[in-house]
């Protein structure tokens, strides 16, 4: 009876996952896990970074068929949301039902902040290039610089979605990161004098610009490039549930229970796609370094251009808050107000970065939409 | 090579651009807001 208990305990232990796993898998429980300590410890993007990160941890159990593209499983058809492109402009719906455009509206020359930001998608683009990824490959692989999570899931499910893991995860993961990666850059390329710049309190702006900034953008943006279409346009809708006022149930909707659902299902099918044999190659292994970069870029190419506008402005504005033109909103402007306010503790740049901030957004979905319109035929 | 530059140097502009061109609009947008009731109560007292 002894022999046969311990076959079975035997038999048992072989079939067990402690068996059955390979290195790779539990390297990747291990980041699996560390991404869970800095979510839950540190509060990094906690909504972001722990639903991607258990749904890592799911797909990395040895024999639990749990990644995204294990058919059959939950996972496997939460992930179909991603991979036809439905949760990002979801994601935007709820996102514009929560934003405040009025920054930008007070303050339009925020646009080029945000637009400057962009300057990380496009020289990583180049970079990926000259590493002989392929052009479809290297577009979904710049847009990470846009640090906008559903854009660079909504182009790569368009032009490369066998990079989508690794690309979701680099930019969630590195928008996550945003209060580690950006205030040394920002910090290199401005002086103690520029960072403590007080900037002028914004104008009011009527409740007519509000209403009238969304429809205008979607329409504007729509005819110019119907590729952003999406995107902007579903994130100028939520914005105008919000600024309308006649809407508060489908607003609330947007704002609370529509994106914290989607949010869920993609950040957990995002996470589980980073198998340890999807993630652990040389191709996916670059993209996470050529994501940093692209972040990288995109911070000094607003902070650089916040320089130039402090030059020209006479010193009026502070030249922290073109960080905050990558998207990655609140969190990029909330970094400019805390490297502002190190500098100078009577500084409140929150209002002033919001603009760049809700620009880069719309900066991401357009370059997006652009490269969109170049590859994606 | 030189394509990858081209259509990073493209794609920068067209988003400068269009970013501009809404910046600009909405400066206008705002002044006619802004104005046009102010000039409507003017001509009005008047």
């Amino acid at each position: 009876m002894i022999t046969a208990f311990l076959e079975t305990m035997k038999g048992l232990f072989l079939q067990s996952g402690f068996v059955q796993g390979y290195w790779g898998q539990y390297l990747m429980i291990i980041v699996a896990c560390i991404l869970i300590y800095l979510a839950i410890v540190k509060k990094y993007e906690p909504l972001l970074l722990l639903p991607i990160s258990f749904g890592m941890l799911l797909a990395n159990l040895p024999l639990g068929r749990l990644s995204s593209y294990d058919e059959g499983g939950l996972i496997f058809y939460l992930y179909q949301g991603v991979k036809l492109g439905i949760y990002p402009p979801l994601i935007f719906l709820g996102i514009g039902s929560m934003t405040d455009f009025g920054p930008l509206i007070a303050n339009p020359k925020s646009l080029l902040l945000g637009a400057a930001a962009q300057l990380g998608i496009f020289i990583t683009f180049i970079g990926a290039v000259l590493l002989q990824y392929t052009f479809k490959e290297a577009a979904s692989i710049g847009i990470i610089g846009g640090a906008d999570g559903p854009t660079a899931i909504f182009l790569t499910s368009k032009l490369a979605p066998h990079l989508l893991g690794p690309v979701a995860i680099a930019a969630y993961s590195y928008m996550a990161l945003v209060p580690i990666i950006q205030p040394p850059i920002m910090r290199l390329l401005t002086t103690q004098k520029e960072r403590e710049v007080v900037m002028e309190q914004l104008r009011p702006v009527s409740k007519l610009e509000k209403v009238i900034f969304p429809i205008f953008v979607t329409i504007l943006v729509s005819f110019l490039i119907p590729a952003a279409a999406p995107l902007v346009g579903m994130l100028m809708f939520g914005n105008l549930l919000k600024e309308s006022g006649v809407v508060e149930r489908i607003n609330n909707t947007a704002k609370n229970e529509l994106i914290n659902i989607i949010t869920i299902f993609l950040g957990v099918s995002v996470g589980a796609t980073a198998s340890a044999q999807n993630f652990l190659n040389p191709k996916a292994l670059g993209i996470i370094v050529l994501g940093l970069i692209a972040f990288s870029v995109g911070t000094a190419g607003g902070v650089l251009l916040g320089k130039l506008m402090y030059w020209t402005s006479g010193g009026k504005v502070n030249p922290l808050i073109g960080s905050a033109g990558v998207s990655a909103v609140p969190m990029a402007a909330r970094v400019s107000q805390k490297v502002g306010q190190q500098a100078n503790p009577g500084n409140f740049l929150l209002m002033h970065a919001m603009g760049p901030n809700v620009a880069g957004v719309i900066g991401s979905a357009i370059a997006a939409g652009v490269l969109l319109s170049i590859f994606g035929k | 090579m030189e394509q990858a530059i081209n259509v990073a140097f493209v794609g920068m502009s067209v988003v400068f651009i269009i970013l501009i061109l809404i910046a600009f609009l909405i400066s206008l947008l705002s002044f006619f807001i802004k104005e046009i009731p102010q000039r409507w109560k003017h001509k009005k007292s008047t």
